[in-house]
């Protein structure tokens, strides 16, 4: 259309200025306006691509401030750090609680406890931010730090102290080489060690307040755990909510005790989980369902426990992952308090940060000098490590650990989970939940949905097209064409609705008597043939060619009647009456009522005019010569069809089924109310499905901005934008291509 | 036969069965749609049914059926409803109503256990405010001034002469309310922003306290002059209230076990009907009633009853902001494509690009728009401008303005395609024409090119409207709501609240089949509701196919 530029330099010299300066803006304006609406719409895509980017980006870890503390009190033995990672604090060997500002070093606050005591072990839980540490003399101290600060700004700390919030004694003459100790969920203090001898004791006090009269009553209680194996125990760890107690012994077994009535614990079970290996830490994961253990040849490995009904206790301790191995023995495992992250360090001093979930090891901590300790700061985003160097503080950045390739599209085996499984699943009642997020059930889905709904329409658009293309009258065509073109514009929120609430039940009630007649529709052409027949000769002559639809259309409503009537009978006679007892007992199957043939049905008809639309357009424009010459050959208006019409127009038809494909893959409505929305992977036609479009629209408001779950949306989002993006185009260039090869014939 | 066979006449034969039954579907669900839709307003009657239950104690049911079923066999069969056969053994959806009474709207009746079925000819239907219908039979109301009638005629009579003015009065506290109480509110809060704004610059140190302290001391005086009007109003609010509580009528109605007798305010009746009685020319004014109801007044009971206008006006606006946005640059992009661009490859793979961006699953367009317009533009324009308000977002959160950018970006494509093919199909001769006598290139698209191809960006307008109109994944993660109590255009400055949500049609649907509990109640709502978007859609998609019509042969006639 843009021929005239030759000209133009002409032109422009006797045109008025003002005209030449208004064609000159305009085309500057129209360039700009219209490469900006292309950029904006090209930005959808980039933008959706860099939402997804922060999944992909490998943790970092950086150095942000380091402390040197007097050693005059001692050496400090395990650390701590406050949420904001301001304040450091920890038990040093002659039993003292200090607490450092990490910004200045300064001591904020220091309580000494029966000095000249020296320490035999100490452990710190960053979650409730508490120390438990036992000396030579087998007292044992639970102490918490209570930081207070200023609530609008938080990086002013007004006064830090400790509160001793347990204390308990062990029996005389025995020295504690291990010690574990936690604020329980419901407020007591749990208190598990080991002694040199591999005896195993648990302490336990809860203060509670009597409502009425006001008076605090605090129980105590202590026990040794019954041990019945000769093995010895060499470590031991205790859960968030007081109820299990885990040891370790030289044998690479598991013991297992229940302390729930901390006055009675009870020996549970016994599992080998490595073949004569000395375990040397053990530890729970968050949410203590997981245990994290670690040998003295320094290999990680975590189990889980999975119902298991043979069992007595009703479960079972499996493996799950096996992660990157120290070259030396394990000498401690430390939570992370927010994610399923874990620390392992290692004699000589080798710290590495692993995800359970992904069995990957994400990074390693490195300090000038051997690390003695490593904890995690309260919100998981930073770590504090105790080396011969003094105090070391970390931010890490890992955002989305729970994420990688082979989360989204691999078998992950999870917690609780017996074997790795396709599972989606992103939230649960609890903060300690582990985020499910395998795509692969909802790409199912997806496929799935668009499976049956091709099954569906493209026979019925495709027959439909070549009718109304090849044979049917033109005054039919121009009937046709703009009903096809309103069942087009019918918004899918429609056709979901009368799928699920019309459809659903009714195809519950009668899906004998339904199947009939879809069985029964084929045949409905002889009643047809039988109606043309009887009409006289003369008058089915001078109809012109392509009127038999006025025929079908009374046999069809025929055949539906006789199939509202036979399937009651057909019922009674082939499943006894009620089908979905016939199905559920023989084959096994239960009947949802939003299942995949509503689904396959409802966004078939929404498919429908896409496809008819396109293959008729391709079918229609086939050159006249070439159907001419057929027909002059002798061949009739079926052999025309199929021989010569059909493999010519293939290409468009074959791209209208991939543009109805595509269609039914991006739906997202009609799978949103006709189905129940369960991401399951059957293939069944009597269950429902969750797509990857159905999913983002029921998950997305929930989604916290730019969170975990947000970003896997968004990669799902992608995925679709490239799935139809990419099959539209295909189809686009085949009918492209088709239609200059009907302009060569 | 053998001929007719080898002929393939039978396989013709078979693809028109299929073309049939696409034609039956769409027929069909339209005859569906259109039918349960206009049956909505229908006043169904009032049936007095009395039945047994399993211990063979007589019941009784008062109240309109909805539907009927078939009762599956296995129910038959454990029931034990042996003597009734197959066409008898229906069961009903009687609406009993009296929710506030009974606890439950709905019941099941099996038609085998009915032993008396009637129609009371002064059997009373109240639609009430809330707690749904009420089903029974006048028998008193009371006025002030110690007006009681006692019989069920004269009751019915004054019940007609004060309904109108009781609902008035309704209208008026209600009116009160919302305007007037809602302007002073609204005047509060405007303060206190203000309040807020000062002490945000008062942080950031641009503004001396003791500015400060002179502001809040105005700011302070103006609201507690503002909330003593607040206080008249709600006097004026209880006055008419008290006033109204005096008007009540006493119903019987039928519990299963027997009468009971209940008092109902007036002012909480709807409306009240006798459609036993109704005459021809009643039931036609009682059905434009509720039919105007429907599209002008605001929904009750969870959207339930009442009218969609709120979602009507919700669509409207929405889909016109859309074009607003979609056309203009749509041409633009059209006239770039083919009047500016040069043509060749790269051009070919954008115009495929654009075309198949139609294609593209509307939910991801949705997540476009929530993640740059609503958290990235929003979340920024918050920042910028309204940070006082923080942490409470203002445009940082679905909205009217969000939804249309989205569905516009939708549409576009739409848009470009359809002017595209206009500008293609502009004969060259005609431009020819405008440069052989002169005109620059801009005249001649200004003069020539555009007024010729108005037709078909029309159609592609509309086109794009009917499209946009009927989405519905985008708008719910974009500011689409169930119920929006402040519409997105009212009488407070600025007018246009475009941060704010909105009701939509298509949403309305899904909310209200899939997203209430009482889906039997409701289920007539949907259809109606259904009904009112194809009308709106179809009639948009009639305007573009005859305009395309025209357009075509418009052409014809001028083509080389």
């Amino acid at each position: 259309m843009n021929k005239t530029t030759a000209s133009d330099v002409e032109r422009n010299t006797l045109t008025q200025p003002s005209r030449r300066l208004s064609d000159r803006l305009a085309t500057i304006l129209i360039s700009v306006g219209g490469t900006g609406v292309i950029l904006v719409v090209a930005a959808i895509f980039v933008f959706i691509a860099y939402e997804t980017l922060p999944l992909w980006i490998p943790p970092s870890i950086e150095h942000s401030s380091s402390l040197k503390p007097s050693d005059t009190l001692g050496t400090l033995h395990v650390v701590g750090v406050d949420e904001y990672q301001l304040v450091a604090y920890g038990v040093t060997s002659r039993g003292a609680l200090v607490a450092y500002d990490l910004r200045n070093s300064r001591m904020l606050a220091v309580e000494l406890t029966e000095s000249s005591d020296t320490l035999s072990a100490a452990y710190s839980d960053v979650q409730e931010g508490t120390v438990t540490w036992t000396t030579r003399s087998g007292r044992i101290k639970v102490s918490k730090i209570m930081v207070s600060r200023n609530p609008a700004q938080p990086e002013s700390i007004r006064g830090v102290s400790f509160k001793e919030i347990g204390s308990f004694q062990v029996p005389p003459g025995i020295v504690i080489k291990k010690v574990v100790g936690k604020q329980l969920r419901d407020g007591g203090i749990g208190t598990a060690a080991l002694s040199d001898g591999g005896e195993v004791y648990y302490f336990h006090s809860r203060t509670t307040e009597n409502r009425i009269t006001g008076k605090t009553v605090e129980e105590r209680s202590e026990s040794q755990l019954p041990v019945s194996t000769d093995e010895v125990i060499s470590c031991v760890a205790l859960d968030h909510v007081g109820s299990k107690v885990v040891a370790g012994t030289d044998r690479g077994a598991l013991l297992v005790w229940n302390v729930q009535d901390p006055d009675e614990p009870t020996f549970v079970e016994r599992t080998e989980v490595r073949e004569g290996d000395t375990l040397s830490a053990v530890e729970f994961l968050l949410g203590d369902q997981t245990v994290i253990v670690g040998s003295v040849r320094g290999t990680v490995r975590s189990y889980t426990w999975v119902a298991d009904t043979l069992s007595s206790i009703g479960r079972k301790l499996v493996f799950l992952n096996t992660f990157n191995s120290h070259s030396s023995r394990i000498e401690s495992i430390t939570i992370s308090p927010r994610s399923k992250s874990f620390l392992t360090l290692s004699t000589d001093g080798e710290a590495l940060l692993h995800y359970q979930t992904t069995a990957k090891t994400l990074l390693q901590v490195e300090t000038p000098s051997r690390l003695q300790f490593a904890a995690f700061s309260p919100k998981g985003d930073g770590i504090i490590a105790l080396s011969n160097d003094g105090v070391t503080a970390f931010r890490i950045d890992n955002p989305h650990p729970e994420v990688s390739m082979h989360i989204l599209f691999g078998r992950v085996q999870y917690e609780g989970y017996a074997e790795p499984t396709y599972t989606w699943q992103s939230s649960g009642g609890t903060d300690d939940f582990e985020p499910k997020f395998s795509l692969m059930p909802l790409l199912f889905g997806t496929m799935k949905g668009a499976f049956y709904a091709l099954l569906f329409a493209l026979p019925l658009a495709l027959f439909a097209a070549i009718y109304t293309a090849l044979f049917a009258h033109p005054k039919i065509k121009n009937v046709v064409k703009p009903t096809v073109e309103i069942m087009a514009a019918l918004p899918s929120v429609v056709i979901g609705f009368i799928a699920a609430l019309w459809f659903a039940p009714v195809l519950e009630q009668s899906f004998v008597a339904i199947t009939t007649t879809a069985v029964l529709i084929p045949l409905s052409v002889l009643p047809g043939i039988v109606l043309w027949k009887l009409l006289p000769a003369k008058l089915t002559h001078r109809l012109p060619a392509g009127s038999e639809l006025l025929a079908i259309f009374p046999s069809l409503i025929l055949i539906g009647y006789a199939g509202y009537l036979l399937g009651p009978w057909i019922e009674q006679v082939l499943f006894d009456g009620n089908y979905r007892q016939w199905l559920y007992e023989v084959l096994g199957v239960t009947y949802d009522q939003r299942n995949s043939i509503v689904v396959g049905f409802a966004m078939g008809f929404a498919v429908i005019p896409i496809i008819f639309t396109i293959s008729e357009d391709a079918l229609s424009s086939v050159p006249q010569h070439l159907t001419a010459g057929s027909l002059a050959l002798g061949a009739t208006r079926w052999q025309t069809a199929m021989r010569v019409i059909l493999p010519t127009a293939s290409p468009g038809i074959f791209s209208a089924a991939m543009i109805g494909f595509g269609r039914a893959v991006g739906e997202t409505m009609i799978v949103l109310m006709a189905t129940g929305n369960t991401p399951l992977m059957n293939w069944g036609p009597f269950v429902g499905m969750r797509t990857l479009s159905a999913n983002i629209a029921v998950e997305i408001p929930e989604a916290p901005h730019l969170g975990t779950l947000y970003r896997v949306l968004f990669v799902s989002g992608l995925l679709l934008f490239l799935f139809t993006f990419v099959i539209n185009t295909v189809a686009e260039l085949i009918r492209q291509r088709l239609r200059q090869r009907y302009s060569t014939i | 036969m053998k001929q007719f066979l080898r002929s393939g006449d039978l396989f013709i034969w078979l693809t028109g069965v299929f073309l049939g039954i696409c034609l039956l579907m769409i027929s069909g669900l339209l005859l569906l749609i259109g039918l349960q839709g206009i049956a909505q307003f229908h006043p169904r009657e009032v049936h007095f049914i009395e039945y047994q239950d399993q211990e063979g104690n007589r019941l009784l049911a008062f109240g309109q059926i909805y539907s009927s079923e078939q009762i599956p066999p296995d129910v038959l069969q454990q029931k034990g409803f042996r003597g009734a056969s197959q066409r008898e053994a229906r069961r009903y959806l009687v609406r009993v109503g009296n929710r506030d009474i009974f606890g439950e709207d709905f019941k099941w009746i099996m038609g085998p256990t009915v032993t008396r079925d009637t129609l009371l000819a002064n059997a009373l239907v109240l639609e009430r405010e809330e707690n749904g219908n009420a089903y029974g039979i006048l028998t008193t109301l009371r006025a002030p001034r110690g007006q009681h009638f006692e019989t069920e005629l004269d009751a019915w009579r004054a019940f007609e002469r004060f309904h109108p003015l009781v609902r008035s009065l309704v209208h008026e506290v209600r009116d009160i309310e919302k305007r007037e109480m809602g302007e002073t509110n609204d005047a509060i809060r405007s303060l206190r922003l203000e309040l807020r704004l000062m002490e945000y610059e008062l942080e950031q140190g641009r503004l001396q306290p003791d500015q400060f302290q002179e502001a809040q001391r105005h700011i302070d005086a103006e609201v507690s002059k503002l909330e003593l009007v607040l206080a008249r109003q709600q006097d004026r609010i209880d006055s008419l209230r008290m006033h109204l509580a005096e008007y009540e009528i006493g119903l019987r109605v039928y519990a299963p076990e027997g009468e009971e007798r209940v008092r109902i305010p007036l002012a909480s009746i709807v409306r009240a009907y006798k459609p036993n009685i109704m005459s021809v020319s009643q039931t036609i004014a009682f059905y434009g009633e509720k039919v105007w109801e429907f599209v002008s007044d605001d929904p009750r009971e969870a959207n339930a009853e009442g009218g969609v206008f709120p979602a009507i006006f919700g669509t409207v606006l929405m889909v016109l902001l859309m074009s607003l946005a979609a056309v203009p640059f749509g041409v633009l992009a059209a006239l770039y494509l083919r009047e500016y661009a040069k043509q060749g490859l790269l051009l070919r793979i954008v115009r495929i690009a654009v075309n198949n961006l139609a294609g593209v699953p509307s939910i991801v367009f949705g997540m476009f728009g929530l993640g740059f317009f609503v958290y990235f533009v929003g979340g920024g324009v918050d920042r910028m401008f309204f940070p006082e308000r923080l942490p409470n977002p203002t445009y940082g959160t679905g909205g009217i303005l969000w939804a249309s950018l989205t569905l516009a970006l939708l549409t576009v494509p739409v848009v470009i395609v359809a002017t595209e093919e206009a500008l293609a199909a502009i004969p060259r001769g005609i431009r020819e024409g405008s440069y052989a006598l002169g005109a620059t290139k801009w005249d001649t698209i200004r003069r020539v090119v555009l007024p010729s191809a108005t037709p078909g960006i029309m159609t592609g307008t509309i086109l794009a409207m009917a499209r946009g109109a009927g989405e519905v994944a985008p708008l719910m993660i974009t500011g689409v709501v169930k119920l929006a109590t402040e519409m997105p255009f009212d009488s407070t400055f600025p007018f246009f609240h475009l941060d704010r949500k909105f009701m939509h049609l298509g949403f309305h649907i899904y909310d209200v089949g899939f997203q209430t509990s009482n889906v039997e109640a409701n289920i007539g709502m949907v259809y109606t509701t259904a009904l009112l978007l194809i009308i709106i859609i179809l009639l948009l998609n009639l305007t573009a196919i005859t305009l395309r019509a025209r357009l075509r042969r418009k052409y014809r006639l001028v083509g080389f």
